[in-house]
Formats: C-alpha cells, structure tokens, sequence
C-alpha cells in the first residue's frame, strides 16, 4: 500500500526568506554534529587552559590562591638572656602584651576608648590621639600602648572588643636595675641591640622567627578542621657574662659616692681576674649636666673613652728598664725637679733639691724626671715596643661596639718634649681597659692576658659551650715582674697611694694624675684651669696576685687635694677590697702584712 | 482533509519471528545481598572514619591545649625568673638593708677557726649527697639550662 502524498513544503524563515538547507528541520544528524563539534572545541580550550594552569601557568595563580585562603602569622623568637658569672639574670625578656586597634573595625568609639583608657590609664593626649584616629578610620593600624604587662594584655583580649587587638611582645628589662647598664646595652622597643653587648652580640642574641600558616574562611576566621602549618621559632642564645652582680653593684655604688663627694665629672672601675683576665667588674658613673646627680652612664666609658694614663705608665717603664738590664731596682739617678727638654721645661709634681734616686725610689714617689731617665737608659725605641707589648696603641680583644685604640704614636713620629713625656703618660693616650691590663701584666708575673668579658654561650639545648680562653703572651720575664711588684707595694706602703691600704690584704698599686688635653692641644681651658684624670691601678693579695683593679676620676675639681689619684681613687679601690675578696673567697695569705715597719 | 490510517501493528508471522527465546533464570537474591553487605560495609566504614576523625580532632584538641599549657609555663618560667632577680638585685637588697640601718663594711678581718669547730658545723649543717639532683637545689643558670634542653627536646 502505498503512502499517501504529502503536499511538498519548505520551511521557510519568519521574514519569509528561504532558510539554510543546512538547518532544515529534520536534519537531526547534522545539528548533532555541529552542536558535538562546538563542543569539543570548548572542551578542546578548556583542556589546553587546564593543561597550561597544570604546567607553565599555573604557579602564579596557586600563589595567589593561597595568599587568599591562608593567613601567615609570626612567632616572635625569645631574645637570649645575659647572665652574670653566677647565672644571675642582668637582662631578661619577659612576656608582654602590645594593645592595637583597627580603627576601621571598631563600632562604638566613645565606648571602645573608654575601656582602654581605663585599663591601660591613658593621658589625654593619647586618648585625643586615639579617637581621631577611630573616628577617621583612615588607617588600618594604630598601637595603642607597647610591650605593657602581659595579664593586663589578657585581660583586654577576654573583653574581645571589636577592632583592638592584643599581640604577645616580648620585653626586655634589667632586673637588677642599672647594675651593669653601662656594659650590657640596650635594645630598641622592636628588641633589636643598640648599644653594649646587646649590641655587639645582637646575632647571637636574636633567634630565629617562626611563623604558623593556617587556612582562612573569607572572613578571617580558621577554617575549623583544617591543618595549619607551624615553623617553631627558635630562641636565641644566651651569653654568660665573667661579671660578678654583686661586684659590679659595689664598683657603681663606690664611684657614684665618691664622684658626688669629690664633685668630679665622671669615673671608672674595673676589676680583673689577674689569670684568666676574666673583668668581674666595669663599671662607669657620670654626672648628669643638668641635673647634677651622678648615676651609671648607657655608655661603656672604660672602653670607649681614651685619657692620657698620667703615672700609671711609669710602671711600664720601670719595668722595661729592669726587663732590659738596663736599670735595677737600686740603680741611681741624681734626679733634679725639673729639667729642659726641647721647648719645655718639665718638672716633678713637687719641688725637691737634685737628688740620688733608686728607681725604686723613682716608682715609689713618682719622679717624672727619673722616669725620663730611666727611658733613655733603656732606649726609646725599646721603650716604645715594651708599650705595644703591654697592649696600648691598640684595642683589646673585647672588641667592644666603639671601643678605642687610645693613642700611641711610633716613637719616631712623636716630637719634642713628647718623646721623653711618654715615659710618664703624657703624650700618649689609653683606654681604662687598656690600662689595667698592662698593669695586670705585672700581677701576672709578666704575661699579658687579654681581657675578656663572655664566659660562655647557651645554646638552644640547653648546653654551655665556653668562650675560649684568652690570648696570652709574655711581656716581661717573671723575675722583672716580681721585682716591680714589690716596688709596687712600697708605693701603697710608703709611696703616693697609702689611702689604698687595707686591712688583711697587702696590696700593690700605683696612682696617676693626668692632664687631660684640651680642644686646642694644650692642658689649659680658656681659663688657665687645668683638668685632671686621677686614676689607681692596684693588685691583691700582693704576695699572690689575684684580682687587679682599676678606679679612674674623671675630672676631680683642680683645686683641691683631690685632685690626685692617692686621694681621689685609691680609697674607691680600699672601699671595694672587701666586697671583692668576700665575693670572690679570697682569704689573705698568713704572712705579715707588707706595711709593717714602714712609714706611711 | 482525511488521511487513510494504518495497521501499524506488526503482522503474526512477524511477532513470531522477533519474539526472543525466554529463559529461565535464578533470581539475583546473591547480588542483593552483596549489594547489601557492602553498602552496610561501606556505612559502618564511613561510621568509623568519622568516630576516627573526631578522635583525631578530640586529641589534636588536647594536644592543643597541652602546648598552650607549656607555652603559657615557659612564659610563667621567664616571668619568675625575672621577678627572682629583681628579688636578689643587689640594689633592692642595698636598699633593703639600709633600711634596717645597716650599712656596707668598710673594712674586713678574718678570724682562724679551730679545725674541730670547723668540722662539726659541717658535720651539724652539710647535706648527704644526691640532693643536688632536685632542680631546686640547682643555680639560676642550671634551672634555666635544664628548662630550655628540656624544651630543645620537646619542641
């Protein structure tokens, strides 16, 4: 049966034009093919973008992507603690708080300012400062107060107002007060060292920071259940220093009373192991102008600032001359009270008719002339390199942050009067840790022990690993040495340094008087006044050297009696011996005392 | 306009011949149970997997406030150690002292003892050995040193 004809129709279009055969109705086969085909061209791009993102392209936007879904916070690493020779804390980082606000977070800033200034009692300045910065809402960050104590930070973090943050900063402090300011340092409030050992072992100090990475919600928020990523910071190491607290308590404590009862400017201790020249003790006091009150100075003076030595420096050319044979303790001079040399005439601290001096005698009552003979009897050149030997001319191995070299010019370069004054410490210049470690030179039987001021370093285990020991190298034979200690007893037996007596120990010692130079070269101001630098060098026990100590005024009023090193800083070094010895355990040898018998 | 309708239905013969041959089978009860057993399986593992997550989460949750506890003692650890110093500075004892009228000796004398004087107060006062292993009896150093190898090994 055949099928009935159908009337022949075209589709045609609505505006009535004759469509594309291509898109009849009825050619089902090749709108599949079409529609298949338009497919696989966007799956063909969609795979070739997906293939270069899975490739080259792709770690950019990953970098970005994570940016967006996580947040990076820092650990902030414990700074290391700086101990005394004992494990006392002299600088300790404690826990502490710093109080942030987000101004633009923050709803209600009446109400908001009123909570913090409550609990953090802000003056009106900060809380005027404050306001106007959440009223503007112009920056996303305003400290409200830094490193403040770390429950009252916690308790502002339980109020959890919106916009104040509360962020753990550490802060550093020094327990014992300024007790050892001058040498430890300060950090800045981002505990970054500035000044002293603080500063000079910042490195070591400052540990590593960590960080902890963690997943966040568009708000903020963690994602709850995902991992976070946490890089432990690692603390800092920890230095234990040779100081001894309760030394250097005593040394800060002798200086300041004695610099307000003399009205000096300023002044200096150190005190010394003579062995391991291990400083138990260095301490600076200085008057502040304004105020007038004495107090530890932020700087380290015993090794930053340089001073002509005055008559300490005679104990090196004393002991040069006997070192070389060119002069014995009974060698003679006939020692006049002054003498021309060059342009100057140089004179003795007092008036005296020509005289035979030993050079005992020479030591003992600080004849300037017979130390210029005693020089150019062992030669200036010689002279010269016995001084490099002691350690002046150069900085010591503390290499403290602005530590000075002092001033030692070769002996060929020095002029005039210079070249014989240097033999008695003017013309030249050292610090006073330079000083008392050419004179420890003589305590320690000849040989120099450079000083040093870190014991030993804590490492992150808890382990104690030992600073080296300190460089040595021998300056004058023991047998010289021996003889000038002995001088150097006469000097606080009988000589210029008789108010550094003790009771129980024999001491050894020598003083000394500078001048310091003024700006214009010379040793008179404008006025004609001159400035003095009284300084005492001494050791005990005198039979078996243990501790050598230096006291330094800076700048005793001109004219007085306490202008002189035997009175304005041996009765510091008389003042500390007992502290130092009970400190240290030292119990005086049972043999007499060494004064008995002579005059002082 | 009328169309002719067509029988559209197939003819016998052509019934007959399409028709496929029937058989017959077991039912597929065995399928339906391992079907069964595995979903259970499989529900009971996802059971599992989350009581074991919310373990982990429960732990990771103490192992959390432990830490917290630990950082929170370091930080009680530092705060002490900081309050004791400031408790033995010598300046607060200075102070304290002149405030008792006392004063620092300017002068020192030592005194022999007689050795058996000496004996017996070390005999009446010193300690049998083995306490110095209670860190109370150590150092400021020694307790600082034993606290921070102990947190060196427990990071």
């Amino acid at each position: 049966m055949s099928r009935p004809a159908l009337p022949q129709r075209r589709l045609r279009s609505v505006d009535g034009r004759r469509a594309d055969s291509r898109l009849r109705v009825g050619n089902q086969r090749r709108r599949v093919q079409l529609v298949a085909f338009v497919m696989i061209i966007i799956l063909a791009f969609v795979a070739s973008k997906v293939a270069r993102l899975q490739t080259s392209g792709g770690d950019h936007l990953r970098e970005v992507a994570y940016d967006q879904w996580t947040r990076t916070t820092p650990l902030s690493a414990d700074r290391g603690t700086i101990f005394d020779r004992n494990g006392e804390e002299l600088a300790v980082s404690i826990p502490a708080s710093t109080i942030s606000i987000n101004p633009r977070l923050i709803n209600d800033p009446a109400a908001t300012l009123s909570v913090l200034s409550t609990l953090l009692n802000l003056d009106v300045d900060d809380q005027q400062r404050l306001y106007d910065e959440m009223v503007s809402k112009e920056r996303g960050f305003v400290y409200v107060r830094r490193q403040v104590d770390a429950a009252l930070g916690a308790q502002i973090a339980e109020l959890r107002l919106s916009g104040v943050n509360v962020d753990d900063e550490p802060r550093r402090i020094l327990p014992g007060g300024d007790t050892g300011r001058s040498v430890i340092g300060r950090t800045d409030i981002d505990g970054v060292g500035t000044a002293g050992l603080e500063l000079q072992y910042n490195d070591l100090l400052t540990g590593t920071t960590g960080e902890v990475t963690r997943q966040v919600a568009p708000g903020g928020r963690s994602v709850p259940g995902t991992e976070s990523d946490t890089s432990l910071p690692v603390p800092g190491d920890d230095l234990v220093l040779t100081l001894d607290r309760s030394i250097q308590f005593t040394c800060e404590e002798a200086l300041i009373d004695q610099v307000a009862a003399t009205g000096s400017k300023a002044g200096t201790c150190i005190v010394m192991d003579v062995d391991s020249g291990e400083l138990y003790a260095m301490a600076s006091v200085k008057r502040d102008a304004e105020s007038g009150e004495v107090g530890i100075t932020s700087g380290n003076f015993a090794a930053v600032d340089a001073y002509e030595p005055g008559s300490v420096a005679k104990v090196i050319t004393i002991a040069a001359g006997i070192d070389t044979g060119a002069v014995t303790a009974d060698t003679t001079f006939v020692v006049p009270w002054r003498r021309q040399h060059g342009e100057d005439l140089l004179r003795d601290s007092h008036e005296h008719p020509d005289e035979e001096m030993t050079v005992r005698q020479i030591l003992v009552e600080s004849s300037n002339i017979g130390t210029i003979d005693v020089q150019l009897e062992t030669g200036r050149p010689r002279h010269w390199d016995y001084m490099r030997a002691f350690g002046l001319g150069e900085p010591t191995a503390l290499e403290f942050p602005g530590e000075s070299a002092g001033i030692l010019k070769h002996w060929t370069a020095l002029q005039g009067s210079e070249q014989v004054t240097v033999s008695y410490g003017q013309g030249l210049a050292s610090t006073p840790i330079q000083l008392v470690t050419a004179v420890n030179v003589i305590a320690n039987n000849g040989l120099y022990v450079a000083p040093k001021i870190v014991r030993g370093v804590v490492g992150s285990d808890g382990s104690i690993t030992p600073t080296a020991p300190s460089a040595t190298h021998e300056v004058v034979r023991p047998d010289s040495a021996a003889i000038v200690q002995d001088m150097m007893i006469d000097v606080v037996c009988s000589g210029t340094a008789t108010r550094a007596q003790v009771d129980s120990f024999n001491v050894a010692g020598k003083t000394g008087t500078g001048l310091k130079a003024q700006p214009d070269g010379g040793y008179e101001d404008e006025f004609g006044q001159r400035s003095y630098y009284a300084s005492f060098v001494g050791f005990f026990p005198a039979e078996d050297p243990q501790v050598t100590v230096l006291i330094s005024i800076d700048e005793p009023p001109a004219g007085t009696i306490n202008r002189f090193g035997g009175t304005a800083a041996a009765p510091v070094f008389a003042r500390l011996v007992p502290t130092i010895a009970n400190e240290l355990g030292l119990q005086p040898p049972t043999t007499a005392s060494a004064c008995d018998g002579q005059a002082s | 306009m009328a169309l002719a309708l067509r029988d559209r239905r197939p003819s016998g013969d052509a019934v007959s011949r399409r028709r496929p041959n029937l058989q017959v089978i077991a039912a597929r009860r065995g399928t339906t149970r391992v079907l069964v057993v595995a979903a259970v399986l499989v529900a009971a593992g996802a059971a599992m997997l989350g009581v074991i997550h919310t373990q982990i989460a429960g732990r990771q949750a103490q192992l959390d406030a432990l830490d917290r506890r630990i950082v929170a003692a370091g930080e009680q650890f530092d705060t002490l150690r900081a309050i004791r110093a400031e408790l033995r500075a010598p300046l607060r004892l200075d102070a304290e002292a002149r405030a008792l009228d006392m004063e620092p000796a300017m002068s020192s004398s030592f005194l022999p003892i007689d050795p058996q004087v000496h004996a017996m107060v070390i005999a009446a006062t010193g300690r049998s050995g083995g306490d110095g292993a209670v860190p109370d009896d150590l150092g400021p150093l020694d307790q600082f040193r034993l606290v921070k190898a102990l947190g060196a090994v427990n990071p």
